[in-house]
């Protein structure tokens, strides 16, 4: 019934989009804060002490960053506050081993020290799938002064269930900055090994 | 379409050098208006530009499932067209990840503001020497930028790239829009957008084609993004390049050459990277082809 239903509404999707309905849909801007629900697929060995990283740098360097993307010519926008957004976001290392501390707090003496940049976040359609991605630039300083980083990304195609409101296109940016997070942390945890 | 040529053939036909001549060579016969600048002249009230590139990476596409069809377009039939279109997607955005990832930090929004740039440059209506840019491209975007600037129109210039279905070519489209700010016979400000009210609309293509490409598009695409997407980025590249020099000839096109060429029925349709069109003279052996709507460049990565 479930599958039914999702076909359903890909099949609505899909005859909306080609009677080019002047019916247009609401803009939707994007929770204040990234919401961590979705489970990191780490696995983390368990006893073990929260490895500790320095946030040293975080920035949204996305051309047009008040937009997050159009999927279906609904405009999707960025929360208000992206400031607030993006630790949020990134305060999603948490859950995933990882004790941080951003500037102006206490920072301990053996964490590494990581600069990161959002670099995109995007929601579009392919076909009648959502499809997000999420990638962010991130360099890595060790404590013994070794470099280490690159890009880290996140994505997630998905047919929409019941309709393609607000709710499945924050799930699927959600489920790709929970990808990016897991290929961070994944990094990160290796300068707690050396 | 053209609306503003009729606005200002009057105009034109004053400042032309042809007009000119005729008055000052007593005898010799006035030809008959033929504005060669179409999209090119100015306009009454203004028309400001305005660049915009809804997507943050490049983009996949499928071709759409046709088991509807086939089933004679029964609901089940129906049904299991869009589970496989879903599919299809899904495997699309895998394959397309690596390609994304070998072009990191590439700019395609500052290609597409240096495309326009260079492509506008002999508009008279374009007084400004940096457009506006937007991710925006929603009908309502569109329609919060009409209002917001001064200008009586605005020529919106979306970019998209992609990959085709079987990534055997990279694909660059210059979609133009010329929408006015008045438009009395429209009910909701975003209707000034539908395509029955617009001033002007015309499109430019580049299709870029994989050298030797397979029917395997898992091997289509590893290649594409081999060596830090380095195939992928001369593409883009060249796609852009091509957007550049085929756009000034569809902005000079009045809309009788534009149906000249449409009709012209001893030119055969043909089919070249995925369009239909009729073909054009092309330097170096390329395909430029006339869809009636725009052109359509087909060439091989360099």
């Amino acid at each position: 019934m479930r599958r039914y239903s999702k076909l359903l509404a890909s099949l609505a999707l899909a005859g909306g989009s080609a009677s080019q309905s002047w019916a247009l849909p609401k803009p939707m801007t994007l929770n204040p804060v990234f919401d961590n629900a979705v489970p990191s697929e780490l696995k983390l060995a368990p006893g073990v002490s929260p490895c500790p990283v320095h946030i040293a740098a975080l920035e949204d360097v996305r051309r047009s960053p008040e937009m997050i993307g159009i999927y279906d010519r609904r405009p999707i926008y960025a929360p208000g506050d992206r400031a607030a957004w993006l630790k949020s976001i990134v305060k999603g290392l948490e859950s995933r081993g990882i004790a941080l501390a951003f500037d102006g707090e206490g920072v301990a003496p053996s964490a590494a020290s990581a600069k990161l940049e959002l670099t995109t976040a995007w929601i579009n359609n392919t076909s009648a799938n959502v499809s997000a991605s999420a990638v962010f630039r991130m360099q890595i300083t060790t404590v013994k002064g070794g470099t280490a980083g690159g890009y880290y990304r996140g994505s997630n195609s998905r047919m929409p269930y019941w309709s393609t409101g607000p709710s499945i296109l924050q799930r699927a940016l959600d489920h790709a900055f929970a990808g990016v997070l897991d290929s961070m942390a994944t990094d990160l945890l290796k300068t707690c090994q050396t | 379409m053209l609306k503003s040529l009729t606005v200002l053939g009057a105009c034109l036909v004053a400042t032309s050098p042809i007009a000119a001549a005729a008055a000052q060579t007593p005898g010799v016969a006035v030809a008959p208006a033929q504005p060669a600048t179409g999209q090119n002249v100015a306009v009454a009230g203004g028309r400001s530009l305005h660049v915009m590139v809804a997507q943050s990476e490049i983009k996949s596409d499928i071709n759409l499932s046709n088991v509807a069809v086939a089933t004679g377009g029964g609901m089940l039939g129906a049904l299991i067209g869009a589970a496989v279109d879903s599919a299809r997607a899904k495997k699309a955005e895998a394959l397309i990840t690596p390609v994304r990832t070998g072009m990191a930090g590439v700019d395609a929004d500052a290609m597409a503001i240096d495309a326009a740039k260079a492509a506008f440059a002999n508009a008279q209506w374009n007084t400004v020497a940096e457009p506006n840019f937007s991710k925006d491209s929603s009908p309502v975007g569109k329609s919060a930028y009409l209002d917001s600037n001064a200008n009586a129109e605005t020529a919106f210039v979306e970019y998209t790239y992609d990959l085709s279905p079987t990534f055997d070519a990279l694909r660059v489209v210059e979609s133009i829009q010329v929408a006015a700010k008045t438009v009395p016979a429209a009910n909701k400000p975003e209707k000034r957008l539908q395509p029955k009210y617009l001033v002007y609309s015309g499109s430019v293509a580049s299709v870029v084609l994989l050298p030797d490409a397979m029917k395997d598009k898992d091997a289509n695409a590893a290649r594409w993004a081999a060596d830090n997407g380095k195939l992928a980025r001369a593409a883009l590249e060249q796609a852009f390049a091509r957007l550049k020099a085929t756009t000034p000839r569809l902005l000079a096109m009045t809309a009788a050459e534009q149906d000249a060429l449409t009709r012209e029925k001893a030119n055969k349709w043909i089919f070249a990277g995925g369009y239909r069109g009729r073909p054009q003279a092309a330097a170096n052996g390329e395909t430029l082809l006339w869809t009636g709507g725009g052109f359509v460049h087909v060439a091989p990565v360099n």
